[in-house]
């Protein structure tokens, strides 16, 4: 007997990758030699390999789950639906082995591997989650040929109206995350984007071998200094080579006197009303967002040239981290509710009501919309469906599926749980 | 003002700063809708009788107001004027920021001021190095012609490393990199920046030559660290694959007594082309 098991409804090893949220999958006996009567009884259960984490299973995409899950497969081989989540994190791939055995016996009729992908702070990535992450970043800058130049061209001041300073701004944002995500998971599918707390000290994240740090040129020029290991001290994104960077703080500490992520989260009241909470995005003098971008002298310090840096994605991972807390904290993850967005009346600019989509994955370059759009429509997954090729701003709020499976974006963080 | 242009200067503005990054600086501005704040703000950082940690904090409200304050319109004129005021400001630091804000919107004022100190030191308002980089956001502002005779000029490290970058545009400039880069005199700073130009200019190029700097075992080990980066990262699987000096060599790397960082990375090296 061969008991055969997809993850993510696919056979694809690219769809074997799991968050918090529940992943539909399959089991099906596909060589039905030596069982006996019409069905067999199974069992799933984990091994844990060398990257780590740990599953839980169940029947429905409800419910905390359990270690293993009995299922009753029929001869036939017709496919019967369970689920999957992770409940710890994986720092490889793979991290965990599911196994099929028949219910008698610990004989392995069919087994997957898979990786409980999650977005982590940056400081406490391994070192071998770090230099996947860099990797993969320089190759998709690749010396300022690839993809990364469409990111660095969309994020400049013609877009501004499109990305800032009204309701959208965090839908937005979190797609343009999940974009570049999804193409660093191109490269190296066991990369997820960590993300920076601007609020606890990151010394590693400043690191020679991480984004980079340092200067002997003195203030002002600050190309960040790379160890000879590093890919990124070939990067590209502007008009010469190197990361400009230089930091008005100590990156051994955190942002001098920052807004907490506490303080961030409180924004909302009273009412955890997502008008109010939209303001971490530039309400000074201290703000969460803006005062983390202007810590530093260089191209992350203001819009047009902010996501030339590779921090800006991690900046920005921090933001919508800050967003999905706050969300799980107040209910705030389904669009229909009231709160969890700013609907007015006349409605926003075109960009920033629920049902509008997004520049430039929506290709629209007609007045208002800026008269370009790079990059295309919003890179696909393996594992999930959502948001789609051209999102809505609708489209990102219930970003584990809590709401409604279907709208699962493939990412979770590793302190908000479903 | 002009008077302190110096890197020593330079760099006790910043560490004055940055001691005093913790205080809330500011008195307490109105920035509710409506609210005069972002003027209050302007009003600080162009006036030179504040302390100068006062005017950085409140060139941050506005720096971080531009990110999406509706508001922030209604003054972007005059926060433009403002940067331009303090291009020529007695305070080292106020003066990078402003015009490394200004350079890289491309504003014509601060690339003149920019390029004038760099044709004539006495009126530079930054150190070289600063406006190499500044400048280096609009290659049209003349710049580029100027890099490589200050790179064959200047003794300052800083200066040549930044003007290499910029040379790393000027095809005219690839037999100037190519010389710096195999010039084992030059420091490994200087070689590692032209190695991070000629990849940009010619990747081809820097692929042959960083095959070439695996295969010289007098070569410093850092150099050869950057050569090991960019053929693992950015290599081309058929020249590598088929280099048998360059297998050979990186079988001797692995088994032999080089430092830990250069054995892991043959040993990936040879792992991802298969050697």
């Amino acid at each position: 007997m061969i008991v055969e098991i997809q993850i993510n409804n696919s056979l694809q090893p690219a769809a074997r990758y799991v968050t918090w949220a529940w992943s539909p999958c399959l089991a099906r006996v596909s060589n039905p030699a030596g069982i006996t009567g019409t069905q067999v009884a199974i069992q799933l259960n984990q091994t844990a390999l060398a990257g780590g984490g740990a599953l839980r299973f169940s029947n429905t995409a409800s419910g905390s789950g359990a270690a293993t899950l009995n299922m009753t497969l029929p001869k036939s081989g017709t496919s019967v639906p369970f689920f999957v989540r992770g409940t710890t994190a994986s720092n490889a791939d793979p991290g965990v082995q599911i196994e099929a055995h028949p219910a008698s016996s610990r004989l392995v009729v069919g087994s997957v591997s898979v990786m409980v992908r999650i977005r982590k702070s940056a400081a406490s990535l391994t070192t071998s989650e770090r230099d996947r992450l860099v990797a993969a970043m320089a190759t998709l800058n690749n010396q300022g040929l690839g993809r990364w130049a469409d990111f660095a061209g969309t994020h400049v001041q013609a877009g501004q109206p499109e990305a800032h300073g009204r309701p959208g701004f965090l839908p937005w944002h979190r797609a343009f995350v999940l974009d570049l995500e999804r193409e660093l998971q191109a490269i190296d599918r066991s990369v997820a984007l960590p993300y920076w707390r601007f609020d606890q000290p990151a010394p590693s994240l400043f690191s020679p071998d991480f984004l980079g740090n340092g200067s002997f040129q003195g203030p002002g020029t600050s190309a960040v200094v790379f160890s000879a290991t590093n890919p990124l001290r070939f990067w590209k994104a502007g008009p010469t080579p190197g990361i400009f960077r230089d930091p008005d703080f100590n990156v051994n500490a955190a942002l001098p006197a920052p807004m907490s992520q506490a303080a961030a989260l409180a924004l909302g009241n009273p009412g955890a009303l997502f008008k109010n909470f939209r303001r971490m995005e530039s309400v000074g003098p201290k703000d969460y967002h803006g005062d983390a971008h202007t810590s530093f002298s260089g191209p992350i310090d203001s819009i047009p040239t902010a996501a030339q840096d590779p921090l800006f994605f991690l900046l920005h991972c921090n933001v919508d981290h800050a967003w999905a807390l706050w969300q799980k904290q107040n209910a705030r993850l389904d669009p229909a509710t009231a709160a969890s967005f700013e609907t007015v009346v006349p409605p926003n600019r075109i960009g920033h009501n629920l049902g509008d989509t997004m520049w430039p994955w929506n290709g629209d370059t007609n007045p208002p919309r800026p008269n370009f759009a790079l990059g295309g429509t919003m890179a696909p997954s393996p594992c999930v469906g959502a948001p789609g090729p051209k999102p809505k701003v609708k489209d990102v709020f219930d970003y584990q599926g809590s709401v409604n499976l279907v709208n699962n974006l493939g990412f979770s963080y590793d302190d908000v749980p479903l | 003002m002009k008077k302190s242009k110096t890197k020593a200067a330079a760099s006790a503005g910043r560490k004055s700063s940055k001691a005093a990054s913790a205080k809330t600086a500011l008195p307490k501005l109105n920035l509710a809708e409506g609210g005069d704040g972002l003027r209050q703000a302007l009003e600080i950082l162009r006036d030179s009788s504040q302390t100068v940690d006062k005017r950085l904090e409140a060139l941050r409200v506005l720096q971080s107001a531009s990110f999406g304050d509706e508001q922030f319109d209604a003054v972007r004129g005059d926060f433009v004027a403002a940067l331009r005021e303090v291009t020529e400001d007695k305070e080292v630091k106020l003066r990078q920021r402003a015009l490394g804000l200004l350079a890289r919107s491309q504003d014509s004022h601060a690339e003149k001021v920019l390029m004038a100190g760099l044709k004539q030191p006495e009126k530079a308002v930054v150190p070289a190095a600063d406006a190499l980089h500044y400048l280096s956001y609009n290659l049209h502002s003349g710049v580029q012609s100027l890099a490589r005779s200050i790179f064959e000029s200047s003794k300052d490290q800083g200066v040549r490393q930044q003007a290499l970058r910029l040379m790393s545009n000027d095809p005219q400039a690839l037999k100037t990199i190519q010389k710096t880069l195999a010039d084992k005199k030059e420091t490994v700073e200087i070689r590692q920046t032209s190695a991070e130009a000629l990849h940009a200019l010619d990747p081809t190029a820097f692929q042959k030559w960083a095959s070439k700097a695996v295969l010289d075992k007098s070569e410093h080990a850092d150099v050869v660290a950057t050569s090991l980066t960019a053929l693992q990262h950015f290599g081309d699987a058929k020249a590598i694959a088929g280099n048998s000096a360059l297998r050979e060599r990186l079988g001797e790397i692995t088994a032999g007594k080089s430092a830990p960082k250069l054995k892991r990375m043959a040993k990936m090296i040879s792992s991802k082309y298969g050697l």
